[in-house]
């Protein structure tokens, strides 16, 4: 029986006591009166103009590290500096590093500029200190009309030519899918509020800048984008890759919410390669909407990792542009917003093989695009977009508890939105609701229209405990939405 | 693996033969009988990780011991059900069918109580043990009662979607230091505390729920398959189908008239759902989505799993 004859490699009979690797775990430091800030940490520049951001505060009078990344087309370079032992930028890791001379008061000036228009974000990813703002998002605009390529690096069409800018999130990478994406895996440390550090394995564009350089990554990768009926090219480069021991060992890209073939799945089970593979795979119409797309290998702790990224399929035009459309033949969109949602428990990242640490799962931590959003004034992402505007967020949970999503305004007034898309296929009917459950691995395309003031609302997320839907410690996560 | 019983009456289908000329009818009322036990015992999950558990559970056989989950009753659209429960343990239980009977009145230890009920909408119902605040369906008290359109047609419902091929998942959780071991024991659980460390499909952990033809849905690519879910545990339960859309047809009851779409589905606890799709070629796995799921006591896909495998 050949499912059967594939099910019986299923079974382990590994000893978990053999698989144990250590891994680093950095002890947390320890805060003392220390304080710092990024200032600007929004700025709105014109493709070729510069501007500038000053990083400063006060260390405790003990040396301090801080560490950032950059995505491909964003130039960094120093400014002035005072009490710093180190200041250095790579251009090929696109890494920012900045190490304090343990004198007290600090500061360092970044230099900013692109020469492509997009949403670029630097943004921090460790710290010897806990600090807000930690990000620098920088948006450049186009200074000649009718462009059509894509701001982010690699993208291609993906901001489509809608004039608003219509398509990337903040500092997250947007790659075509279609275009030959080469995505390696990287370890990734973070900060949490609470100020301890835990280490994460993410895709990274490995194909982006200098090449191999695996700046730019991030939790919750690049964002692929994938016309419909053309073809994803996607391969997943090994090398250096963070891995665990035999049977966990090695990496697979499972195509979360696309019916591929079972060759392009990505479940060693069913005999995906771990050791790099290349994916190729096209959809359909019935597709247009918000997918994911996550390491498949001992998946309770990959994807736990990080290891996780959206996966977005798009309308097409005659001539294979894309459409910034809700679904096939839905309304368009001025804006998308990609909203990846996650949980950290941070037991599970200093786990590995067969732990009964896997058996239960006690999240900390609560994401969305990989930032935790405790309160308003420190939201897990700010999106801005124009007063009147229809913009659809696209919610992806790839959590692995219960969510619920809601819109407050400045008032804290629930703000209604429309349910297009569940699971990245288009609802027999819209659902005009107040509030949207996504439990782990689903989706919902939803669509919003912004008031023709200005003003600000908090898109927020509620995790729940799955015995009794009672929300976690911590568990809401605030986003921000400028218009 | 345990067969999975389906005893019915003998009487019902010699009923049937001698109903049909007699009245003519379109719609033949007939019966279903079943006799259960309540019993202690054990229930293994197999493979690495894999344990004995200390159960309560239903079983169709006096003289083995409990099956997690219970035998599977089946009727049809309109038929009386008639299910006869031996409580040959030594506290109180009760049986409800939940949507379909109301009786929650305990059967004491030692004394045996008969349900008759009739079926009058097709789906997929939980049974269950609803004393002792959770405590006795977490310990396996549970099981699935399936009613199918009447005729015994392949359709989720007389005038219902259409399947080929169908499948019952009865999927659950235990705790087994906190919960079984305790209860089985003849301790005090402590309720506000459940973390469950196993997790089963149809009573089995994964190795062997992607093994057993009772719970992979297998036919010929294309085929319309129906998957009856049933979540007896205490946790909600996040079914995600690899490369197989489905549409939801039955939301815990509730038959719905646009059917949504999905590939990962909720199932919350104590609840059950029907879902419909065209089985796609090629062998793939059908898993929980939350990360401790996949797991027995933490190993690997030892937890909720099975496969999905059109040819």
């Amino acid at each position: 029986m050949k499912a059967s004859t594939l099910a019986s490699s299923l079974i382990k009979t590994f000893n978990a006591a053999t698989l144990m690797i250590a891994l680093l775990f950095t002890a947390s430091p320890v805060v003392h009166a220390a304080s710092a800030s990024l200032s600007p940490a929004s700025l709105t520049l014109t493709t070729g103009q510069n501007g500038s951001s000053v990083f400063s505060g006060y260390d405790g009078k003990s040396s301090k590290t801080f560490k950032w990344s950059y995505p491909s087309g964003l130039s960094v370079s120093k400014g002035s500096s005072s009490n710093l032992s180190s200041f250095s930028i790579s251009t090929s890791y696109r890494t920012i590093t900045i190490k304090t001379a343990g004198k007290g008061s600090f500061s360092a000036t970044l230099n900013l500029s692109s020469s492509s228009a997009g949403t670029y974000t630097v943004k921090n990813t460790s710290a010897g200190f806990s600090f807000s703002p930690k990000d620098i998002s920088v948006t450049v605009s186009s200074t000649t009309s009718g462009s059509t390529s894509g701001g982010m690096d690699g993208g291609g069409g993906g901001m489509g030519g809608g004039g608003m800018g219509g398509g990337a999130n903040n500092g997250i990478e947007v790659l075509n899918a279609a275009n030959g994406v080469s995505l390696q895996v990287r370890q990734v440390n973070k900060t949490m509020s609470d100020g301890n550090n835990v280490n994460f394995w993410v895709f990274c564009n490995a194909g982006g800048g200098g090449g191999g350089g695996g700046g730019g990554c991030a939790i919750s990768g690049p964002v692929l984008q994938l016309g419909v009926g053309q073809t994803a090219n996607v391969t997943l480069n090994m090398m250096m890759a963070p891995q665990e021991n035999p049977p966990y060992h090695g990496h697979t890209i499972h195509w979360h919410g696309l019916d591929v073939y079972q060759s392009e799945d990505g479940v060693p089970e069913t005999g995906a390669a771990v050791l790099g593979d290349n994916y190729r795979f096209s959809v359909d119409n019935r597709y247009v909407g918000s997918h994911m797309y996550h390491c498949h290998v001992h998946t309770v702790k990959h994807l736990e990792m990080g290891m996780y990224a959206p996966l977005v399929v798009k309308a097409v035009d005659g001539s294979g542009n894309f459409l910034n459309v809700i679904n096939s033949g839905g309304p368009t969109y001025d804006y998308e917003w990609n909203m990846m949602f996650s949980t950290v428990d941070p037991a599970y990242h200093t786990a590995v093989g067969d732990s009964t640490v896997f058996a239960d799962y006690n999240p900390k931590y609560f994401l969305v695009n990989g930032n935790e959003g405790r309160s308003r004034t420190a939201p897990a992402e700010t999106y801005t977009a124009a007063p009147g505007a229809k913009v659809a967020v696209r919610l992806m949970g790839i959590q692995s508890v219960n969510t619920t999503f809601a819109i407050k305004d400045a008032g804290g007034a629930t703000k209604s939105f429309t349910v297009h898309n569940k699971d990245g296929y288009k609802l027999p009917s819209t659902q005009t609701v107040s509030s949207i459950d996504l439990s782990p691995g689903q989706t919902a395309d939803i669509m919003v229209t912004l008031p023709t003031g200005t003003g600000s609302w908090y898109p927020q997320f509620t995790f729940k405990n799955l015995r009794n839907g009672s929300a976690y410690a911590n568990g809401v996560t605030y986003t921000r939405l400028n218009f | 693996m345990r067969a999975r019983a389906c005893v019915r009456a003998s009487a019902r289908h010699w009923l049937t033969v001698l109903l049909v000329p007699l009245f003519l009818s379109p719609v033949v009322v007939s019966a279903a009988s079943y006799t259960l036990y309540i019993k202690a015992g054990t229930h293994t999950i197999n493979g690495a990780g894999g344990t004995t558990l200390k159960v309560w559970g239903f079983t169709d056989n006096a003289s083995t011991g409990p099956m997690v989950p219970g035998p599977l009753l089946e009727s049809q659209e309109g038929e009386t059900v008639t299910v006869t429960v031996y409580n040959q343990h030594t506290r109180a239980h009760n049986f409800v069918v939940r949507g379909v009977t109301t009786d929650t009145n305990s059967i004491a230890a030692g004394s045996s109580k008969t349900y008759n009920f009739t079926t009058p909408r097709a789906g997929t119902y939980l049974f269950s043990d609803t004393l002792n605040s959770n405590i006795n369906r977490e310990m396996g008290l549970y099981g699935a009662l399936v009613v199918r359109a009447a005729g015994g047609v392949k359709k989720a419902w007389t005038n219902g979607p259409s399947f080929d091929l169908e499948r019952l998942w009865v999927v659950s959780d235990m705790d087994k230091p906190r919960w079984n071991d305790v209860a089985g024991n003849g301790g005090t659980v402590n309720t506000g505390t459940y973390r469950p460390n196993f997790f089963m499909m149809n009573g089995l952990g994964g190795f062997d729920g992607m093994h057993d033809p009772n719970s992979i849905l297998q036919g010929q690519a294309g085929q319309t398959g129906l998957v009856r879910i049933v979540n007896a545990g205490q946790l909600d339960q996040s079914l995600h189908f690899h490369a197989n859309h489905f549409q939801i047809i039955d939301d815990d009851g509730l038959r719905l008239s646009k059917s949504e779409p999905g590939d990962t589905i909720n199932v919350k606890a104590g609840t059950t759902a029907m879902v419909l799709f065209p089985l796609r070629s090629g062998i793939y796995p059908m898993h929980i989505h939350s990360a401790q799921m996949e797991t027995a006591n933490g190993v690997y896909l030892n937890g909720v799993a099975t496969l999905l495998v059109g040819q």
